[in-house]
């Protein structure tokens, strides 16, 4: 008996592979706000004031200082002043910024219009610490933002005879006072 | 690598020799069907939205996108893609504002879920990159931690579409919403 193995087929059977792919979304979000820059204003060469003796004016009811002029630049007609004092509009003396029983002289402040001359045009109003910003228009004085041809607003401070007067009373003899204030203007447009 | 078969036959055919010079012949077929085992990859745990805002200075959040891939492969492919893509590069856009391009880039993760190394530099859009998961792939969840990052990043100045280009632009005071969807395919390699 002879056992022949007669035709044989192999089949090898690749089953088709879909190579798996995963795919995932998501999503991004950036949120950018910025402040609009609005209408440009400066204010310049603001500067020190200083009252002497021998500067303040002897009226029937107050001393004033010399007319303090700097610059407003608005691109808008009107602006806003806000003002704020170290002292609450006292004057203090230096050494005693601290002590709550020294020495103080009230003063106000006013703001005016100033002509390329140095001249006042007009008395715009008087400002206080503390109260809702004035609006003010100058917009026929605006010069640029440097006031090349001159300042286009002032400040004065007026001390009411009464209470300077009251402070005098107060000083010792034979020793210097420095009275002082930081004084602290914000502008901002008028929109 | 498993290997199934399916079916295995093998006939002999008996040849009977007789006095007679008789002669059958039969046959069959023998097969063997092989099925090789699918390579399986998985992405899992990434976040659907990646939010932040830009103050010109400092994002409210950082753009980055923890999550895990698992390939059974060692060397898988991996490519994003954004709606807004243009030349390869990616871009956030708003109505109205120029678009914002960003760079996306994949990197692994360490336990900590900070970025440990990185596995695809700044990414094209629409161009695969090879990976090599072998240091990093662990189950399909990743149950120790997710495995990889997806961080997206800003040029500040350079051209018109850079970051702060753009942040410069905007003059209005309102809120910008810059979007984009970013899709990734992963795909095993063989």
């Amino acid at each position: 008996m002879k056992f022949q193995i007669f035709g044989s087929v192999a089949a090898f059977l690749f089953m088709p592979v879909a190579h798996a792919q995963v795919s995932e979304s998501a999503d991004i979000m950036l949120t950018i706000q910025k402040e609009s820059s609005g209408p440009a204003i400066s204010l310049t060469k603001f500067q020190d004031m200083r009252f002497s003796q021998h500067e303040l004016i002897d009226g029937n009811t107050s001393y004033t200082s010399p007319i303090n002029t700097f610059c407003v630049y608005s691109e808008t007609p009107t602006f806003t002043v806000e003002v704020n004092t170290a002292n609450n509009r006292k004057l203090v003396d230096s050494t005693e910024l601290a002590d709550p029983d020294a020495i103080k002289i009230h003063y106000t402040m006013g703001l005016s219009e100033i002509a390329e001359d140095g001249s006042v045009i007009q008395f715009l109003d008087s400002i206080y610490p503390g109260h809702a910003p004035e609006v003010i228009d100058i917009s026929k004085s605006m010069r640029g933002e440097n006031c090349d041809t001159g300042n286009n607003i002032g400040l004065d401070l007026g001390i009411r005879k009464v209470n300077f007067d009251a402070a005098l009373e107060k000083l010792e003899p034979g020793r210097d006072y420095e009275f002082v204030d930081t004084i602290t203007l914000t502008i901002a447009p008028n929109l | 690598m498993n290997k199934t078969i399916l079916s295995g036959l093998s006939a002999i055919a008996l040849l009977a020799t007789g006095a007679v010079n008789a002669q059958v012949t039969e046959s069959v077929d023998v097969g063997v069907t092989i099925q090789k085992e699918a390579p399986v990859v998985t992405i899992s745990g990434l976040d659907s939205a990646m939010t932040s805002s830009y103050d010109g200075d400092r994002f409210s959040e950082v753009l980055r996108n923890n999550f895990c891939i698992y390939s059974s492969t060692v060397n898988f492919s991996f490519m994003l893609e954004g709606t807004n893509d243009q030349g390869g590069d990616f871009f956030l856009s708003a109505p109205g504002e120029t678009l914002l391009g960003y760079h996306p880039s994949l990197s692994q993760a360490s336990p900590t879920g900070n970025i440990e190394a990185s596995l695809t530099g700044e990414l094209t859009a629409g161009e695969a990159v090879s990976i090599d998961g072998n240091e990093f792939v662990q189950d399909e969840t990743c149950t120790d931690y997710e495995n990889v990052i997806l961080a997206l990043s800003f040029y500040a100045y350079g051209n018109p579409n850079d970051l702060n280009t753009v942040y410069d632009s905007i003059d209005d005071g309102l809120e910008h919403v810059f979007t984009d969807t970013l899709t990734m395919t992963v795909t095993p390699e063989l």
